[in-house]
């Protein structure tokens, strides 16, 4: 609840004509959206064109947007709307009509492999998955339980606090911890080859 | 980037930082590619542990959307699409200010067509007073303060000046009241023309 108030706290800022706010949901968003938008289309460069899309066009609507539902929810319908019209104009189906035709791990090895077409790309992500993954389990535990209940349970500092039986200070300081050591791990698959820091916005 | 401004966007992040700080962190994240780097391979994170699927990198869609409305110019949020009860509300406060306007039209003519229109209280308009020479007492102190007589025109309102109040806001009045006033201006028009009617011509009749 706390996000979905920051959010909206964000958005009052775009309304006023802070554009700054606004880049701020969009770093927050960003791989969301990309994620959502390559449900429906394969090419990584063209779901990335769409996902930019998105927000421009969020952007704009963004002045009549009251806050009746969170912002991503709203951001969400957006980048539907937006890949569903991309389909259309370029007159192609959904990757996920596809894959409900076909079955066997091979098969979805493939289309896993035509969603993100470069082996670089596919190989990128798996990077990423397993690099958090591991960062993860070597954290201490104090700062794995933090991370967890924040990002998987979505909990308040506040009920994080009560739950762990400490300072509100010190959950909002192990969950910055648990992110620095998890971003380090990742930091270092970037400057790996795999893409540079500077790549990744 | 200090760790304390790395936990300041973490907490950004969950929606936990108070709204001075929010404020300064933004402006530093207009300026500074590393905290924006870092925010977004924060988000990042989450969104990994949240997914049980794969998560690709956005790897240009904020820098090319930033630049893109960078150029767009900006809107403020209108009342275009306003809620129905705050549409109702506007529409219940106009029509408090129409009765309001009406009532005080109504008011106006009454007192002017009551035979006490002399009294101070009525004196709502502008009060032409003529110039009037000091009355000094030779027998008492001066006090500084002097008696102006009485004016005959201090205590109405001029017709013209009430026409001219009651048709600029008769918009604001509920056709009823249009008609009551209405009858008031014509009645005391009527009056005030006899009034004008200078007192030689009157006699001669």
């Amino acid at each position: 609840m706390r996000a979905e108030a920051g959010d909206i706290a964000l958005v009052r800022r775009v309304q006023k004509g802070d554009k700054a706010a606004f880049d701020a949901l969009v770093l927050k968003y960003q791989h969301k959206v990309l994620k959502l938008v390559q449900r429906y289309v394969r090419n990584p460069a063209e779901a990335e064109d769409i996902a930019q899309e998105a927000f421009i066009k969020a952007y704009r609507a963004l002045p009549a947007f009251r806050g009746d539902s969170a912002f991503y929810t709203w951001l969400y319908r957006i980048a539907i709307n937006t890949a569903k019209n991309a389909l259309v104009a370029s007159r192609r189906r959904p990757v996920s009509y596809d894959l409900d035709l076909q079955d066997g791990a091979q098969v979805q090895a493939q289309a896993r492999l035509a969603d993100t077409e470069t082996p670089e790309a596919l190989a990128l992500t798996d990077e990423i998955r397993r690099t958090v993954n591991e960062a993860i389990e070597a954290l201490p535990d104090d700062l794995r339980l933090a991370i967890v209940l924040r990002e998987l349970e979505g909990l308040s500092y506040e009920d994080i606090a009560k739950t762990m039986e400490c300072p509100v200070g010190t959950v909002r300081s192990r969950i910055f911890r648990a992110r620095e050591a998890i971003d380090r791990s990742l930091r270092e698959v970037f400057d790996g080859g795999l893409g540079r820091i500077g790549d990744l916005e | 980037m200090t760790d304390r401004i790395k936990e300041q966007l973490s907490a950004f992040l969950d929606g936990e930082l108070p709204d001075p700080e929010s404020a300064l962190l933004l402006k530093r994240l207009e300026r500074d590619d590393e905290l924006r780097g870092a925010l977004s391979r924060y988000s990042l994170i989450g969104a990994v542990l949240r997914s049980d699927g794969d998560v690709p990198a956005a790897r240009q869609v904020a820098a090319r959307v930033s630049a893109a409305i960078a150029r767009e110019p900006f809107r403020a949020a209108g009342f275009a699409r306003l809620p129905q009860r705050e549409a109702l509300l506007r529409g219940c406060a106009g029509l408090a200010v129409a009765a309001g306007v009406a009532l005080g039209a109504v008011a106006l003519v009454q007192q002017l067509q009551s035979p006490d229109t002399a009294a101070p209280a009525a004196v709502v308009a502008r009060v032409e007073v003529p110039p009037v020479e000091p009355v000094v007492d030779d027998t008492e102190p001066a006090t500084g303060y002097t008696t102006p007589p009485a004016s005959e025109s201090s205590g109405g309102l001029a017709p013209a000046e009430l026409a001219n109040f009651l048709v600029a806001h008769y918009g604001y009045a509920t056709p009823l009241v249009r008609r009551s006033v209405g009858a008031g201006l014509i009645g005391d028009d009527s009056a005030a023309l006899q009034q004008d009617v200078p007192a030689a011509e009157q006699g001669g009749q």
